[in-house]
């Protein structure tokens, strides 16, 4: 039964192969190529990039980027306990601290290592 | 509401397509944005069995998917970052000390 | 009616909890430490919270604590193999504070991955759920990326961790699909329950599973470098940092071959085809291991072509699949970390000044100095063991599993496995011979140097190793015993 029920699955891998093929293939194969100084620049959200790409700027920036990246994806793990919070109760509540607890450690970590440091 | 199966296509699809992406392009930040697209090609196919199933396992294991992808791209950004200090290219066909 | 976990299913992850402990408190040493003084700390700290956890293990070993809804079990096969991580664990440490300083590397925060690394590994060992599994995985990959690019200042190190980090997270997608198709067929995420469901309505009758498994098979060969999806393993081995590639070579691997014994042979039907797929991988795997490991210029990467050749000998186990097998397996693990990391520790040391890595480094290595004669000592060990020479770890891990291939009829395959042994005979063979047999290259090179407390601590280390293998040679019938016991508890 299953095995009819998906066998249009593997089809369509094989037609999603083909299509992702023939598009990149046409991109590749037609579209202009241009290799150049502008080409390597580094985008600048439509600014023309300009000074060192080493500027302390820049790598303070990705750097508070990054961070952020990843603290904001743990709340995610929050999300399941909000919705269950009365019935999970004292327990949920325990295990929520705990993993709150773990994550300022690390925010203690990065601080101290000075990577929120602007300047 | 939309059958699983329609899901699973797509799901497919978006997976072949970071597949053939990791494998064809050439720039590092584009093969990372491929892989991305694999792992959220993998979520949408654990929604649908999911919702098909009517079972939570396959959603607790996207929120996982989800944390493990940003760690992931932190560290690859990080060493991306620390790549072009030292090389101010992001063409994967420069990077030659080691042979692909 | 919801079930919480209790405190009594924090049984089974004491050793891991005191790792995660000892982990925070590594960095946050580093916090309040000032650069010298928290080099010495954070390695002796690593080192402690090992052997703390080892002993943690040893008292768990035989109780067969389960937890967390039967996700996390601590049965005597992962308590072994994680014994195995931890062991290396400690050997790499040694090693590495000698590296460090020699390099000027950046050490922040490197006990700690290490650590992290052997932590997720352990999960990933113990844990029968593939969620856990995976998440295991990935706590180990993600840490090894990074120390893979701890030299922040080499363009070697760092484009080997981009590779890695991009072939792992490629790897790691192909994983999680074959994963979803599995839960998509089976309503599970537990290898029990799929593993009973796929009894009942066997592997290739549904494509969903069948698909499943072998999208596994190629997230999981990935991380074991099985060919063909060996391509990263050469230049990561070569371009890391090498305490970090003897720990890889040694800890992920053995790490990967427990994740894989778990997933694929704890009582899944396989079909006809099947096995005739693996064993090609598995003839393939060896033969262009030990093939490309004979043309190589650097010893650092026949080692890694090497250590995919070894891959090939346990395919072997896996491919007979018996419990003989698989107790050869865990052996043939503890053997290889041992020898792995020993062999990729002698590189790690320098010799008056100048890092070894190609042959024509070690040519006249021997009659460099007493510190060099008791280095190519040492070597010579680990290569005869690498090869399979009698009365060393090697050899009784290879019999094992030769046998083990033998008695489940798999005749070719063993003959093919030995004609590769007899292959890799020349490029161990050849390591000695550049050491003792010839002249130094550069006869410029010499002068006392002064042995600092750190190269000691690391020799002494790899002396330990040396020992070991040779014990495990000459006396291996408690741990075969032992092996073979642990195989009783993962058989469903």
């Amino acid at each position: 039964m299953l095995a009819t029920e998906y066998f249009p699955i593997l089809i369509l891998i094989v037609l999603g192969l083909v299509f992702a093929t023939v598009f990149t293939l046409a991109g590749i194969l037609l579209g202009p190529k241009s290799r150049g100084k502008d080409k390597e620049m580094p985008f600048e959200s439509g600014f023309a990039s300009k000074g060192l790409v080493g500027q302390r700027y820049d790598v303070k920036f990705y750097m508070t980027a990054l961070i952020f990246l990843i603290f904001d994806v743990e709340i995610v793990f929050l999300y399941p306990w909000a919705v269950k919070f009365r019935e999970l109760g004292w327990f949920g509540f325990i295990e929520v601290c705990f993993f709150i607890l773990l994550l300022l450690v690390s925010l203690t970590y990065v601080w101290k290592k000075g990577a929120l440091e602007w300047e | 509401m939309i059958p699983t199966q329609h899901v699973l296509i797509l799901s497919a699809v978006l997976f072949t397509t970071g597949v053939l992406g990791v494998m064809l392009r050439r720039n590092v930040i584009v093969i990372f944005m491929s892989i991305e697209l694999m792992l959220n090609a993998v979520n949408l196919s654990f929604v649908a069995f999911a919702r098909a199933l009517d079972s939570m396992t396959g959603i607790i294991f996207i929120f996982f998917i989800i944390v493990v992808a940003a760690a992931e791209a932190v560290v690859g950004l990080s060493i991306i970052l620390s790549i072009y200090r030292n090389q101010k290219t992001l063409n994967v066909d420069e990077f030659n000390w080691l042979k692909w | 009616m919801i079930t919480f976990a209790t405190v009594s299913d924090l049984m089974p992850i004491i050793p891991e909890l005191i790792l995660t402990f000892v982990a925070i408190l590594v960095l946050i040493v580093d916090l309040v430490g000032t650069q010298t003084k928290y080099r010495i700390t954070a390695a002796v700290l690593s080192i402690f919270g090992l052997c703390i956890a080892i002993v943690a293990e040893i008292q768990l070993f035989g109780e067969n604590y389960t937890g967390f809804f039967n996700t996390v079990v601590a049965d005597e096969y992962s308590i072994l193999f994680e014994i195995i991580y931890m062991i290396t664990g400690i050997i790499t440490i040694m090693i590495s504070w000698h590296y460090i300083a020699e390099n000027k590397m950046n050490f922040r925060e490197y006990y700690a991955l290490i650590l992290f690394a052997i932590i997720g590994m352990m999960f990933m060992t113990s844990s029968t759920d593939l969620l856990l599994i995976f998440i295991g995985l990935e706590i180990m990959s993600i840490s090894s990326y990074i120390l893979v690019g701890m030299m922040r200042q080499s363009v070697k190190s760092n484009e080997a961790a981009l590779k890695y980090l991009m072939l792992g997270a490629f790897s790691t997608g192909f994983l999680l699909y074959g994963i979803s198709l599995l839960y998509g067929a089976t309503a599970s995420t537990k290898l029990p329950e799929i593993v009973s469901h796929l009894q009942e309505h066997g592997v290739f009758n549904n494509p969903l599973t069948g698909f499943g498994l072998a999208l596994l098979v190629i997230g999981v060969g990935f991380k074991v470098a099985i060919v063909p999806f060996h391509m990263w393993t050469p230049d990561v081995y070569s371009g890391a940092p090498t305490p970090v590639t003897a720990f890889m070579s040694a800890a992920a691997k053995a790490a990967g071959f427990a994740m894989l014994i778990r997933i694929f042979l704890t009582g899944i039907p396989y079909a006809e085809r099947w096995d005739n797929l693996m064993w090609l991988i598995t003839v393939l795997t060896m033969t262009v291991g030990n093939v490309m490991a004979l043309k190589q210029i650097s010893i650092k990467r026949m080692l890694a072509y090497s250590s995919i050749a070894h891959a090939g000998y346990v395919m072997v186990a896996v491919v007979a699949g018996s419990e003989a097998a698989i107790s050869g397996i865990i052996f043939y693990s503890l053997a290889y970390a041992l020898m792995g990391v020993g062999a990729f520790g002698v590189l790690s040391i320098q010799s008056k000044g100048r890092t070894l890595e190609t042959y024509d480094d070690f040519t006249g290595y021997a009659s460099q100095g007493p510190k060099e004669q008791v280095m190519a000592f040492l070597m010579s060990i680990f290569m005869l063991s690498l090869l399979g020479l009698p009365l060393t770890a090697g050899f009784v891990g290879k019999f094992q599993i030769f046998y083990a291939a033998l008695d489940a009829g798999w005749v070719w395959l063993t003959v093919i496995a030995a004609m590769n042994s007899v292959i890799s005979l020349f490029y161990y063979l050849r390591v000695i011979v550049c050491m003792y047999m010839k002249d130094p290259l550069d006869s410029a090179v010499d002068g006392n140097e002064q042995p600092t407390f750190s190269s000691v601590f690391a020799i002494s280390g790899l002396l330990g190793t040396a020992i070991a293998v040779l014990y495990l040679g000459v006396f291996p019938n408690r741990f075969v015993e032992l092996a073979q016991l642990s195989v009783k508890t993962i058989s469903f």
